[in-house]
C-alpha cells in the first residue's frame, strides 16, 4: 500500500512558482524553495552530491564526529615552549596558518613574520637574511594545523616561542597557540624589526616563566565556561575578546600575585595582559582547535573540522577525508578601512583563527557581536540574522554556547560540506583585514565567506571514496 | 512550528521514515505509537533513559504543541511531533554498556535489595496475588506448561499504566537476560516465549516494554541495577536499586520485586552446579 | 547594430521570470533582440549562434543579460533596465516573512518532516539531482522538466522503488494526488477511476471526460514520457498499477500511453492480469484489435478509454462504441462543405497538446488520409520547414522546435494564434483544428486570442467567397478555473465548431477532408 495515497499532500515545490501557487489554489498544502543550482551550477557534482545526501552511513558518522565535538572539554593545563610542546620542532622548523604554500607564493605579512622569526631563533643575523635562509629552502615550513596547532593572522610558530598548552579533558587531545602580542607593530601582521623581535624575546623568556607558573599553579582552566560567559557579554571570541579576556584576567591574577617571584615581572606581566582586549583570541582558537581535533578522522563524516587561510588561498579538511587539503583562493572581504586605507591595499583573508567560526563561536555566534555588522552596514537583525542562517549549514547546535539575542538558543556547530554545497549558504567569518605589505598591521575589519571551492573539491572527494564512485 | 533540539535518545530509538501518532501524555512523558515498531517516548533528559527514549532539551514542550492524537512522521534527522519540529542529528546516544554481563561471581543472595526492601517488595507481591513466587517454581522446576500458566496469570495484573504483573517480568527478564548465562539461559528461554505469547493480555504501552523485554532491551536504571550486582560492590547495588525503586509509583518496585526472584533463580541454579 | 552583455554572479531566477524580462527588454526603444539566460552551455552557444556573445564570460549560475540595438545609448539603456528587473522581490518576500524560504529540499525537509512530495520543474541538467535528493529523503517526486539523460531517470526510479516510493516523471505534466492537481490538471472531482498516463495532456483528456460523464478521478498518476521505453520498463506505471490495485477508493484502472516497447508492453499486460481491478488502456497507435484477451480491455481512442472505465465503474459492460458523429453535426459539416471555393482542400491542425495531435493525426490516417507534421505519426511525413505548412499538417506547437526561448502554449497561446491565422488565409485550406486547453497551469484567458483570429477569418473568407470549418476541441471540466461554459460560448459565436473530444474533432475534420476530396475526385 502506497503511503503517498494515505497521507495528506504536502508538496515541496522546486522551480517554477507558479505550480505551488495552484496547488495552494486547489485547496492543498506546498512551500516553495529558493532554489538555485547547487555546487556553483556543475550538473554532475550536483547529481554527486545528491548520491552523498541522506545517505546513513554519512549520517551516523557526522552523529559520531559531532558529538566528540559537543563533549569536548578543553582545559588550559599549562604553557610550554613549543620545541617542548611538539616534536617536530626541535628541528629547524616554523609553523604557519592556513593551508601548505610554497614561500615564493607566501604574501608579504607572512613572509615578514616568517623572516622575523628565524632571526628571533638566531638561525639568521638579520631578518633580510632570515628571508634569504627561508627562500633557499633550508628551514622546513608548514602549516599550524599538521602540528595540532594554530596561529592568528601570520599564525607563526617557531621553536622558543612559547604555547598555551590545552587538553581535551574527555578524550586526551591536545592543541597549541601561541601568545598574542598585542596592537601595533607585531610579527602576526608581518613586523620583524628590532622592536617586534625585542617583544619576542621577552614574551619567550619573562612572560613565558610567569604564565607557566600560573597556569601550572591554576591546575586547570576550563575553557567553554568562559566562553559561553564571553557570549552573553558581547564577545564573539574571533573579533571580540575583551570580556573574556577581563574574565581571564580574574582567573590568572590571583594567581600570579601568589607566585614566588619578585613583583616586577608579574606587574609587567600582569599589564602586558590588560593592555591587549585580544589577548583571549589565541586561548579561544586553542579551544575551538581542541573540540575539532576530536571531531576529525571519523569515516565517511563530512563535518568540516577545519577552516583556514594562508593569506592567498583559503583551506579547509573534513573529519572523514584525512589530512586532504580541499584550497581556493579566498573570498574578498566585505568590510570598511580605516582611514587612509582601500581595498587595494588589503591582504588576502589570512589567519587559523577561522577555527572558531568552524567550532561554532566567531563569525557564527554574531549575534552576540552585533557592532561586527557595522562594518558592513547591518543592523543588529543582521548579526542574529547570519547567526540563524548558520543552523542551516550545520549538523546540529552547541548546547554549551547559547546566544541571548536568538533567545538563548545555542549556536550552529557541525558544518557540513554537504548542506554548503546544497544550500548554496557559506559559512561566514567575522575577520580582520591585514595589510599586503609586511608589517603596516591591520588596516580594516569585516565579513566574509568560506569560498565555495573548496566545498566542491572536499564533497568532490567524498564522493570518490564511495563504493562503486 | 516550533524547533527544539534533542539532547539524548535510547538506541533503539527510529527517526527517518518513522509514522504514527500520539499515543498518549502525561505530566512527564509522552509515548508516540509507531507503525511498525516499538513506540517512542518522550521525555526530559536525565539518568532514566529507555530503548526508545527522545529527550529534546525543553521537556515538557508549550501546553498545545503536543497532544493525543496529533501525526507523528519523521524525515531528514528530524521528527515532527504535532507542532513541534525535533532536530535528532546530534543527540547523544544512551545504549547499554557492552553486551549483558555473565556473571562469574557466585550470586548468592539478593546482595541484600530483600532485606532494604523487604515492606516495599511484600506490598509488589500481594499487588501481584503472591503468583510471583508460584512464576518461580514453574521455573525452576523448567515445567514449561506451568511457567505459560504462571505468566498469563501475571501480564495484565494490577494497577499501573504498567500493569505490576508486567513490570515483574520485566525486571525477572533483566536479570536472566544480563546475569544469566549466555542467552539468558534455561529460564530465560522457558520465560521469553510465554511472555511473548501474552502480550495482548495488557495495554499497549505496558506491552511495548513487556515486548523490548521479550526481546532483550531494558531501560537505564534497571541495566545499571543489573552491571552493579555483577560487580558486586554493596555500595553500587543499593544506590542502583533505589534508584529503580524511585521509578514510577510502582512499577519500580514491582521490577525490584522480578529482580529479586530472578536473582533467586540463578543462585539455585549455581548453588546446584547447573550452568544457569 | 551594437551588442552588449552583462552578467550577474550567482544569480538565479526561474525561466518564466526570465523570459517576462527578455519581453520587457525587446520592447524598448532601439532593441532588436534580447536573451535573459542562465549561463550554461547550451544557452551560451545559443548566444554566440545569435551574435550576442562577444567577449562574453560567465559560468553556469551566473545569469547573463545580452541585447542587440541600434547603437550604445539603447543597449546600455536595456542593460540598465534589465538591473532593475532582475532586482525586483516578490510582493510578500519581504513583508512579515517569519523566515526567508528554504533554498534546498533537505532544508524544506527539516523544517517540515511532514512533506511527502516533491514536484520539480528545474533546468533538465539539474531535475535528477533533486528527484534523488526528495526520493532518498523518503519523498516520491513528480518531474515536471524534460531533457533529462536516461541514465538518471533510471537511476532515480530504481531508487524510489527500493523505497517503496514512486516517480512521476521526468517529463510528467499533469498528474492528481489525493485530490490536489498538480503541473497542468484540471478539476475533477474524487471518484472511483484511477488513471496511470505516460502522456499528460492524455491524462487530461481522459480525466476531463471521466469528470464531464458524472463519474470522478481517485488519482491520476503520472509516469513521465519515457517510461514505458526498454530502457526504463515501466517502473512506475508499474508501481502506479499496484498501489491503485491495493486502493480501495480504486474500482477502474486507466493507463493512458503511446504503445510501449514490446518487451515492456508484456510486462505491463502481465501485471495487469494479474489484478483483480478491471484494466482500460488507451496505447495510442496500437490497434485495440490486437490487445490479447484478458488482462486489460484495450480503447480505441482517449475519450473511449474515459467511456469504458466510467461504465466499468457504474457496473455496466464496457464496450467498445465507435463513435457516431450525429445528425445535427453532419448537417452543420455539410453546410459548410456546400460552402467552400473549388480550391479549398486541406486540414490545419494547430495543436498546444503533443498527445492530441499525435490522435488526431491517427484519425485522420484511420480515414485514409495521410498529413505532414513536426512530430509525425508511423506514416505520416515530416515536415521539410515547420514555418510552412503542406497539404494536411498536423502541428504540435508544444514542441521543442517551437519554444525556444518562448512559453509553452498553454501558458501563452500567441504564436498559436498568429500561426492559425496564417493557415486560415490560405486559399487552398478548408479546415482549421485547435484545441483549446483548461485547467490549472494554463492561461486563464485561453480564447480571447483565438477568436479574435476566427472571426477576422471567417469574415475574411466570407469576402472572397470561401467557408472554412473551424472545428476547435475544448479539453476541461465545468469546475476549472476558465469558465468552460463561457470559452465554448465564445468560440461557438465566432463560429466555431466546437467537440467535447479531441477524437470527435479530429473525426469532423477527417470528414470534411474526406467529403471535399470526392467532390475533387468527381469533378
Amino acid at each position: 500500500m502506497s503511503d503517498l495515497l494515505t497521507q495528506e499532500l504536502n508538496v515541496v515545490n522546486v522551480g517554477l512558482p507558479a505550480f505551488a501557487d495552484n496547488i495552494r489554489a486547489a485547496g492543498g498544502s506546498a512551500v516553495q524553495l529558493d532554489w538555485r543550482p547547487p555546487g556553483g551550477g556543475d550538473a554532475g557534482a550536483g547529481m554527486r552530491l545528491a548520491r552523498l545526501l541522506a545517505e546513513s552511513r554519512i549520517e551516523e558518522a557526522n552523529a559520531v564526529a559531532l558529538g566528540r565535538c559537543l563533549e569536548a572539554q578543553p582545559v588550559l593545563v599549562d604553557v610550554l615552549l613549543a620545541r617542548d610542546a611538539i616534536p617536530a620542532l626541535e628541528e629547524r622548523r616554523i609553523l604557519h596558518a592556513g593551508p601548505p604554500i610554497a614561500w615564493e607564493d607566501m604574501c608579504g605579512p607572512v613572509q615578514g613574520a616568517i623572516a622575523g622569526a628565524i632571526a628571533y631563533e638566531g638561525w639568521a643575523a638579520t631578518p633580510d637574511e632570515g628571508a634569504a635562509l627561508a627562500a633557499s629552502g633550508e628551514i622546513a615550513l608548514e602549516p599550524c594545523h599538521h602540528h595540532g596547532a594554530v596561529g592568528p593572522m601570520a599564525g607563526i610558530i617557531s621553536p622558543s616561542m612559547p604555547l598555551w598548552v590545552v587538553e581535551n579533558a574527555t578524550a586526551g587531545n591536545r592543541a597549541y597557540c601561541n601568545f598574542n602580542e598585542g596592537l601595533g607593530k607585531v610579527l602576526r601582521f608581518g613586523a620583524n624589526r628590532s622592536e617586534v623581535l625585542d617583544r619576542l624575546s621577552w614574551m619567550g623568556n619573562e612572560l613565558f616563566d610567569v604564565l607557566q607558573a600560573g597556569v601550572r599553579a591554576l591546575g586547570g582552566v576550563e575553557l567553554r565556561p568562559i566562553i559561553a560567559q564571553a557570549l552573553h557579554m558581547g564577545d564573539e571570541v574571533h573579533n571580540r575578546n575583551a570580556a573574556a579576556t577581563g574574565l581571564l584576567f580574574k582567573r590568572l591574577v590571583p594567581a600570579l600575585l601568589e607566585l614566588d617571584r619578585p613583583a616586577a615581572p608579574v606587574r609587567r606581566v600582569i599589564e602586558f595582559v590588560a593592555a591587549n582586549d585580544h589577548f583571549f583570541l589565541n586561548l579561544s582558537m586553542a579551544a575551538c582547535k581542541a573540540m575539532l581535533d576530536a571531531a576529525h578522522g571519523v569515516a565517511h563524516s563530512t563535518m568540516v573540522t577545519v577552516m583556514a587561510r594562508n593569506g592567498v588561498n583559503f583551506g579547509i579538511r573534513l573529519s572523514g577525508t584525512g589530512d586532504a587539503w580541499f584550497q581556493a583562493p579566498a573570498n574578498p572581504v566585505d568590510g570598511l578601512f580605516f582611514p587612509g586605507y582601500g581595498v587595494e591595499d588589503a591582504a588576502a583573508d589570512l589567519g587559523d583563527s577561522a577555527i572558531t567560526e568552524t567550532a561554532g563561536v566567531g563569525g557564527f555566534a554574531m549575534a552576540a557581536a552585533p557592532a561586527i555588522v557595522q562594518f558592513v552596514g547591518g543592523t543588529p537583525a543582521d548579526a542574529t540574522e547570519n547567526s540563524r542562517r548558520m543552523r542551516s549549514i550545520t549538523l546540529g547546535t552547541n548546547p554549551a554556547f547559547t546566544l541571548p539575542a536568538m533567545n538563548f538558543g545555542a549556536t550552529a556547530c557541525g558544518i557540513d560540506a554537504r548542506l554548503v554545497l546544497d544550500s548554496g549558504i557559506l559559512p561566514v567569518i567575522n575577520t580582520g583585514i591585514a595589510h599586503r605589505e609586511a608589517g603596516v598591521g591591520q588596516i580594516g575589519a569585516g565579513i566574509t565567506t568560506a569560498p565555495v571551492a573548496c566545498f566542491l573539491e572536499a564533497i568532490e572527494a567524498v564522493a570518490a571514496q564511495a563504493p562503486g564512485a | 512550528m516550533a524547533t527544539d533540539t534533542v539532547v539524548s535518545r535510547g538506541y533503539l530509538a527510529p527517526v527517518d521514515g518513522v509514522r504514527g501518532r500520539v499515543r498518549a501524555t502525561f505530566d512527564r512523558c509522552a509515548y508516540v505509537a509507531v507503525d511498525g515498531g516499538p513506540a517512542l517516548v518522550l521525555h526530559a533528559d536525565g539518568r532514566d533513559h529507555t530503548p526508545t527514549s527522545l529527550c529534546p532539551a525543553t521537556w515538557p514542550p508549550a501546553s498545545s504543541a503536543v497532544a493525543v492524537g496529533d501525526a507523528v512522521c519523521g524525515r531528514a534527522g528530524h521528527l515532527k511531533v504535532g507542532d513541534l519540529v525535533l532536530d535528532v542529528r546530534g543527540a547523544r546516544v544512551w545504549r547499554p554498556a557492552g553486551s549483558p554481563v555473565v556473571s562469574t561471581t557466585t550470586v548468592s543472595d539478593e546482595q541484600g535489595i530483600g532485606a532494604v526492601h523487604y515492606l516495599a517488595l511484600r506490598a509488589a507481591n500481594r499487588r501481584t496475588g503472591g503468583l510471583v513466587f508460584a512464576l518461580e517454581r514453574a521455573l525452576a522446576a523448567r515445567d514449561a506448561e506451568r511457567v505459560t500458566d504462571g505468566v498469563a496469570s501475571l501480564v495484565g495484573r494490577g494497577p499501573g499504566l504498567t500493569p505490576s504483573g508486567d513490570d515483574v517480568l520485566v525486571g525477572m527478564l533483566a536479570v536472566l537476560h544480563r546475569l544469566g548465562s549466555a542467552g539468558g539461559g534455561s529460564h530465560a528461554q522457558l520465560l521469553r516465549p510465554a511472555a511473548a505469547a501474552h502480550l495482548d493480555r495488557t495495554g499497549d504501552i505496558s506491552a511495548h516494554y513487556l515486548g523490548l523485554a521479550v526481546a532483550g532491551h531494558f531501560g537505564e536504571r534497571l541495566v545499571a541495577l543489573c552491571d552493579a550486582l555483577s560487580g558486586g560492590d554493596r555500595v553500587d547495588v543499593t544506590v542502583a536499586a533505589a534508584a529503580v525503586v524511585a521509578t514510577g509509583a510502582t512499577s519500580g518496585t514491582d521490577a525490584l520485586l522480578g529482580v529479586v526472584s530472578g536473582l533467586r533463580l540463578i543462585a539455585a541454579t549455581r548453588a546446584a552446579g547447573i550452568a544457569a | 547594430m551594437t551588442t552588449a552583455h552583462r552578467v550577474v554572479a550567482n544569480a538565479y531566477k526561474d525561466s518564466v521570470a526570465l523570459l517576462a524580462i527578455s519581453s520587457k527588454l525587446l520592447a524598448l526603444d532601439g532593441i532588436t533582440a534580447a536573451s535573459v539566460v542562465m549561463a550554461t552551455p547550451t544557452n551560451v552557444e545559443n548566444l554566440v549562434d545569435a551574435g550576442l556573445a562577444d567577449g562574453l564570460r560567465a559560468s553556469p549560475s551566473d545569469l547573463v543579460v545580452a541585447v542587440a540595438g541600434d547603437g550604445d545609448a539603447a543597449c546600455e539603456a536595456a542593460l540598465a533596465a534589465a538591473g532593475e528587473l532582475l532586482a525586483e522581490r516578490p510582493a510578500d518576500d519581504r513583508e512579515g516573512a517569519a523566515e526567508q524560504p528554504p533554498p534546498s529540499i533537505a532544508l524544506a525537509a527539516m523544517r517540515d518532516p511532514s512533506l511527502n512530495l516533491a514536484l520539480v520543474s528545474v533546468p533538465g541538467d539539474y531535475a535528477a539531482a533533486e528527484a534523488l535528493k526528495a526520493v532518498k529523503l523518503g519523498m516520491s517526486v513528480m518531474i515536471f522538466s524534460d531533457n533529462v539523460p536516461v541514465a538518471q531517470e533510471l537511476e532515480i526510479k530504481r531508487a524510489a522503488d527500493e523505497r517503496d516510493l514512486i516517480v512521476m516523471g521526468p517529463d510528467c505534466g499533469t498528474a492528481i494526488v489525493n485530490g490536489i492537481p498538480l503541473g497542468f490538471a484540471n478539476v475533477v472531482r474524487r471518484g472511483p477511476i484511477g488513471v496511470v498516463g505516460a502522456s499528460g495532456t492524455g491524462t487530461q483528456e481522459v480525466t476531463a471526460r471521466i469528470h464531464e460523464l458524472g463519474s470522478g478521478v481517485s488519482q491520476a498518476i503520472g509516469t513521465g514520457g519515457h517510461d514505458l521505453t526498454e530502457a526504463i520498463g515501466a517502473i512506475s506505471m508499474l508501481r502506479g498499477m499496484r498501489w491503485l490495485e491495493d486502493d480501495p477508493d480504486t474500482t477502474v484502472v486507466v493507463l493512458v500511453s503511446k504503445p510501449p516497447h514490446p518487451s515492456v508492453a508484456a510486462r505491463v499486460l502481465a501485471q495487469a492480469a494479474r489484478m483483480a481491478t478491471p484494466v482500460v488502456s488507451i496505447f495510442l497507435g496500437a490497434d485495440p484489435g490486437d490487445a490479447p484477451a484478458g488482462g486489460i480491455l484495450a480503447a480505441g481512442s482517449l475519450a473511449q478509454a474515459a467511456d469504458m472505465a466510467v461504465a466499468l465503474a457504474e457496473g455496466r459492460p464496457a464496450e467498445r462504441v465507435a463513435l457516431d458523429m450525429g445528425d445535427e453535426a453532419r448537417t452543420r459539416l455539410d453546410d459548410i462543405v456546400r460552402g467552400t471555393a473549388p480550391e479549398q482542400r486541406f486540414v490545419r491542425g494547430i495543436f498546444s497538446g503533443g498527445t492530441f495531435c499525435f490522435e488526431a493525426q491517427l484519425v485522420l490516417r484511420a480515414g485514409g488520409l495521410g498529413a505532414w507534421s513536426n512530430t509525425p505519426v508511423a506514416g505520416n511525413s515530416t515536415l521539410a520547414d515547420i514555418a510552412a505548412s503542406e497539404e494536411h499538417t498536423i502541428l504540435d506547437m508544444g514542441d521543442d522546435a517551437f519554444t525556444q526561448g518562448r512559453p509553452h502554449p498553454m501558458i501563452d497561446p500567441g504564436p498559436r494564434d498568429e500561426r492559425l491565422a496564417l493557415e486560415a488565409a490560405d486559399p487552398a485550406v478548408a479546415v482549421l483544428l485547435v484545441d483549446v486547453v483548461l485547467g490549472y497551469g494554463s492561461t486563464l484567458d485561453p480564447v480571447s486570442g483565438l477568436v479574435a483570429v476566427l472571426e477576422r477569418a471567417r469574415s475574411a473568407a466570407s469576402d472572397e467567397g470561401r467557408r472554412l470549418a473551424a472545428i476547435v476541441h475544448v479539453c476541461g471540466t465545468s469546475a476549472d478555473p476558465q469558465d468552460r461554459a463561457g470559452v465554448i460560448a465564445r468560440l461557438r459565436g465566432a463560429g466555431a465548431l466546437v467537440a467535447v473530444t479531441n477524437a470527435e474533432a479530429a473525426s469532423w475534420a477527417a470528414y470534411v477532408a474526406t467529403e471535399l476530396a470526392a467532390r475533387g475526385a468527381v469533378a
